[in-house]
């Protein structure tokens, strides 16, 4: 078993080296910070010694490896605009994307799994239908969309949530604060989830239902509800558990853009401004911290793919 | 020996698949055919029969060059197969055809029956657009299915059906060989033997050599001049159809003959040859394959050289302790 | 007796999902709008022919945006622009992915290693980084973004074709086809492709989906189509502002509303095509 994950490991490791390439090419093209800084108060001369001091008067491939090596010695470099160390940087934004992208997670699978499961011992008829169309409606309104309409009736119109920030200004932030500013972008985030979840969670309980080994149970006379809570669920639990791992880059990617719209203080916000501002530390950081993530959530739904399935050899 | 009528022989071959274990960093070996010679005579059927996994289909595909030899040989009207580069194979192609198991997948099925059968033909110049066209129909009628039916799409067929349209493709291209590979496991039993009386008077009316694999010893029995039994990617007996039915000389040949069921109430009483356990995973080595489930083996049999006797005219074993006749 | 042909089959059995007829019906009803913007809309996008921000009224019936332009004809070009580019940036990924794919999955060895290597360095990559560091680094515009979401989506394609060639290839009519002697680009174009196509189709109709919410949010950011040119995107922007948010709904709502419409469409389309495609309900 620990073989398998080994190698799994050792597998993602050039795949991680290759993705950190390709962000660093792509960024290069994109041209130097030091056109941001560009202006009628700064000299040439400045110009020229910040190139020296950031290293950008060298090859692009030189730059990778001076960024690489720093890297293995644990420094993800500073940032060009605020001097912070990334890694502070990315460590003191991070709590807040986490606990954004988990509460939107486990409130959209809170709606997706039991309406899924709902769908689909009502298949065909008219409220399989509602939930389909919901489950469609949900994945179809932009998450910049939905955010602008909570905002509208929540904030503006009836003042109940504040639409901006993790906590109000001047109070300490206690827990009840920061549920109220969570609430909204959260919301928001968990449609999406929910949105795709719920089809796809149908389809595998109907899967379930129709094996024969149900049939046979049923057969045997035990109650429906009885069959499903106890058969179905337990092997449902294998996609569910897949969703759940490829779930998290596409939550990421929408809490970027959930956290521009509620100023949420995020790891997001801090990778639009540097994305904006060429900070190039911060983004590598960036990159290099959501390719860690993908490839450890791929393996995690792999290893327990293996656990939970016991067909698979390995 | 060098059978100068044979039209198709495969010479000492051997095919191993290399399996890799997720748990262990070394490659295991899966020896599929080991160390098989055969030669298949002009006009004959000749049967190759044994148990799932004993390499039978494998042999099929070496014989019908879909895959490589480890070692050994392939020939095909003496010419070596195995070592043809591809471009001149695949004109050699259409004389040794083959027919599979599943015939619900040997059709695409997205395409049309008439195209199924005309597009190879086209491809090698059999003929043009109309020639082909009226050689579709008698393909068809040559298998006994309604020409009306060529424009359908393979679904519309059932089972027994989808074999015929199978043996239509593979006569389409004028072979001279014909492989199947359990043309008639997956069928119902009464359209069985449709087929294999199909098969019978395509092989008088055109002169085809067929090459016949099948489990059932009845089946192939039925159909084959000479039969080989396999067990675990080996050849331990072969020999003429009746020979082997009447004589068998491994004991793998009786206890298969042994395993179908009989219909005579007084056949009940028999005494029949029963082997000792499951498959094994991996052969003995050097001795015979059956060596630890026989319930005759004995010391010699451990010792004894691996190789096929012939204890009466064409008939051989590999069992060392068959007497000759 | 006419037999069924196999279109014919699956054109019914999409037919029995009511919903998503009506879907591709006003799916088709939306495209032709857009389409005919040029010719239907009443006024220039671009140039002002009204007054500041008013509300819909006889002479615009979706009322004006801040610098008087209409915007009902805003609405229609966007609509265009937006559909433009779904559907450009669907075509790229999937010719792209089409022919990765098959020359992975039918070629195999290094060839496929090294393609698949690369596909599963790009579709590890989190997706909205890639598309958000590429749009800040070009040129921001109409064909960066066309260009960019081609490039993010083609891997799903490039991974779904291989799958379908590893399988088809090991069928007893592919293996029919090598014993018959048929060379490979018939195998490969004949055989192996039109059985592929099906699910692609149906994996483009996400992507496509996909590709009009992404532009969407990528233009309302700022870095998709840029301005003047409208696309749904851009077009909301302006509820950025509280007035506008609060004050002026006409300015936004029904551009989201277009996004919503067409998204939701194309989606209930794409699952109908799915269970019509079905060689299981065959």
């Amino acid at each position: 078993m620990w073989k398998y994950v080994l190698k799994k490991i050792l597998l993602a490791v050039p795949v991680l080296l290759g993705i950190t390439i390709i962000d660093y090419a792509i960024m290069s093209l994109a041209g130097s910070p030091l056109d941001m800084m560009v202006g009628p108060r700064v000299s040439e001369a400045a110009l020229a010694s910040r190139a020296a001091q950031w290293g950008l008067d060298q090859p692009v491939y030189v730059q990778y490896w001076n960024w690489l090596m720093e890297l293995l010695h644990g420094n993800l470099g500073y940032s060009y605009k605020s001097y912070q160390p990334v890694a502070e940087l990315i460590g003191s934004h991070i709590g807040p994307t986490l606990l954004l992208m988990g509460v939107s997670m486990v409130l959209g699978l809170l709606i997706a799994v039991p309406a899924g499961i709902y769908s689909a011992v009502h298949r065909y008829e008219k409220r399989d239908y509602a939930v389909v169309s919901a489950s469609f409606l949900f994945s179809s309104i932009p998450g910049f969309f939905l955010s602008l309409i909570l905002i509208y009736f929540l904030n503006v119109r009836l003042g109940l949530l504040p639409s901006s920030g993790m906590s109000t200004a001047g109070t300490g932030g206690d827990a009840l604060d920061i549920i109220r500013h969570l609430i909204m972008p959260s919301i928001v985030l968990a449609v999406g989830v929910a949105g795709g979840n719920i089809r796809y969670i149908r389809s595998a309980v109907l899967e379930i239902l129709e094996m024969d080994y149900l049939r046979t149970a049923r057969a045997k006379g035990m109650g429906r509800k009885i069959v499903i809570r106890r058969h179905a669920l337990r092997n449902a639990l294998l996609p569910i558990v897949t969703v759940i791992g490829m779930q998290i880059p596409t939550l990421f990617g929408g809490a970027v853009i959930v956290e521009q719209m509620f100023s949420w203080p995020g790891l997001g916000l801090v990778t639009m401004s540097a994305v904006t501002g060429r900070d190039y530390p911060v983004i590598m950081g960036v990159c290099l911290l959501s390719a860690v993530v993908v490839l450890a959530s791929n393996l995690l739904t792999d290893i327990l793919y293996a656990v939970v399935d016991p067909t698979i050899k390995y | 020996m060098i059978d100068e009528m044979a039209v198709l022989e495969v010479r000492h071959v051997s095919k191993d698949y290399r399996i890799s274990g997720e748990n262990s960093l070394i490659a295991k070996t899966f020896h599929a055919v080991e160390d098989v010679s055969l030669s298949v005579r002009k006009g004959e059927t000749f049967g190759i029969v044994g148990e799932s996994g004993c390499g039978k289909s494998t042999l099929a595909r070496l014989m019908v060059c879909l895959e490589k030899p480890t070692s050994g040989e392939v020939l095909f009207q003496g010419m070596r197969m195995d070592t043809m580069p591809e471009g001149q194979l695949r004109r050699i192609r259409p004389r040794f055809q083959m027919v599979f198991q599943d015939s619900g997948s040997s059709l695409n099925p997205r395409k049309r029956v008439q195209d199924i059968l005309r597009e190879p033909m086209l491809y090698h110049r059999i003929g043009n657009r109309q020639q082909t066209d009226r050689r579709v129909d008698e393909l068809l009628e040559m298998v006994g299915l309604p020409v009306e039916m060529k424009d359908r799409y393979p679904h519309a067929f059932s089972g027994g059906q989808r074999q015929r349209i199978c043996i239509a493709r593979a006569l389409s291209l004028n072979p001279d060989v014909i492989i199947l590979d359990e043309p008639v496991s997956a069928l119902d039993v009464s359209v069985q033997a449709q087929i294999l009386n199909l098969l019978r008077e395509l092989q008088e009316k055109l002169g085809l050599t067929y090459v016949f694999i099948g489990h059932g010893l009845g089946a192939v029995h039925y159909v084959s001049h000479r039969i080989a039994v396999m067990y675990l990617g080996q050849i331990v007996e072969y020999g003429s159809s009746d020979e082997l039915f009447d004589h068998p000389a491994h004991p793998y040949t009786k206890a298969l003959l042994d395993a179908a069921p009989v219909a005579q109430v007084d056949a009940r009483d028999r005494i029949r040859t029963s082997l000792k356990g499951e498959m094994d995973e991996e052969p003995p080595r050097g001795a015979c394959p059956l060596f630890n489930r026989c319930p005759f083996a004995d010391a010699s049999c451990e010792t004894f050289e691996n190789r096929l006797r012939e204890i009466a005219p064409g008939h051989f074993t590999l069992c060392s302790r068959a007497k000759e006749a | 007796m006419k037999h069924k042909t196999h279109f014919g089959m699956i054109a019914r059995r999409f037919m029995k999902h009511k919903m998503a007829v009506i879907c591709l019906v006003l799916l088709v009803i939306l495209i032709v709008l857009a389409l005919l913007a040029p010719v239907i809309a009443p006024y220039s996008p671009t140039k002002p022919s009204g007054k500041f921000s008013s509300p819909p009224s006889s002479e615009h019936i979706l009322g004006t945006d801040k610098i008087g332009r209409d915007m009902y004809s805003r609405i229609l070009y966007a609509t265009q622009v937006s559909l433009e580019v779904g559907f450009l940036a669907t075509l790229i990924s999937t010719v792209v992915g089409v022919v990765l794919g098959l020359i992975s999955g039918y070629f195999g060895g290094a060839v496929d290693k090294a393609i698949m290597s690369f596909t599963d360095m790009v579709m590890s990559f989190p997706y909205i980084l890639l598309v958000l560091v590429a749009a800040a680094i070009f040129q921001p515009g109409k064909w960066s973004i066309i260009l960019i979401l081609g490039f993010v989506d083609w891997p799903g394609v490039a991974r779904l074709v291989r799958g379908n060639v590893l399988s088809l290839r090991e069928t007893n009519f592919v293996k029919s086809d090598i014993t018959s002697g048929m060379p490979r680009r018939y195998i490969l174009f004949s055989e192996i492709l039109p059985n592929t196509i099906a699910p692609v189709l149906v994996y483009a109709t996400s992507v496509f989906a996909l590709s009009i919410l992404d532009e969407a949010a990528l233009s309302y950011l700022g870095m998709g189509v840029q301005p003047p040119t409208p696309s749904l995107g851009n077009l909301l922007n302006g509820a950025e502002s509280l007035s506008v948010l609060t004050g002026k709904p006409w300015l936004w709502v029904p551009a989201g509303a277009v996004i919503i419409l067409l998204v939701m469409c194309i989606n209930f389309v794409g699952d109908a095509l799915r269970d019509a495609l079905d060689p299981r309900n065959e």
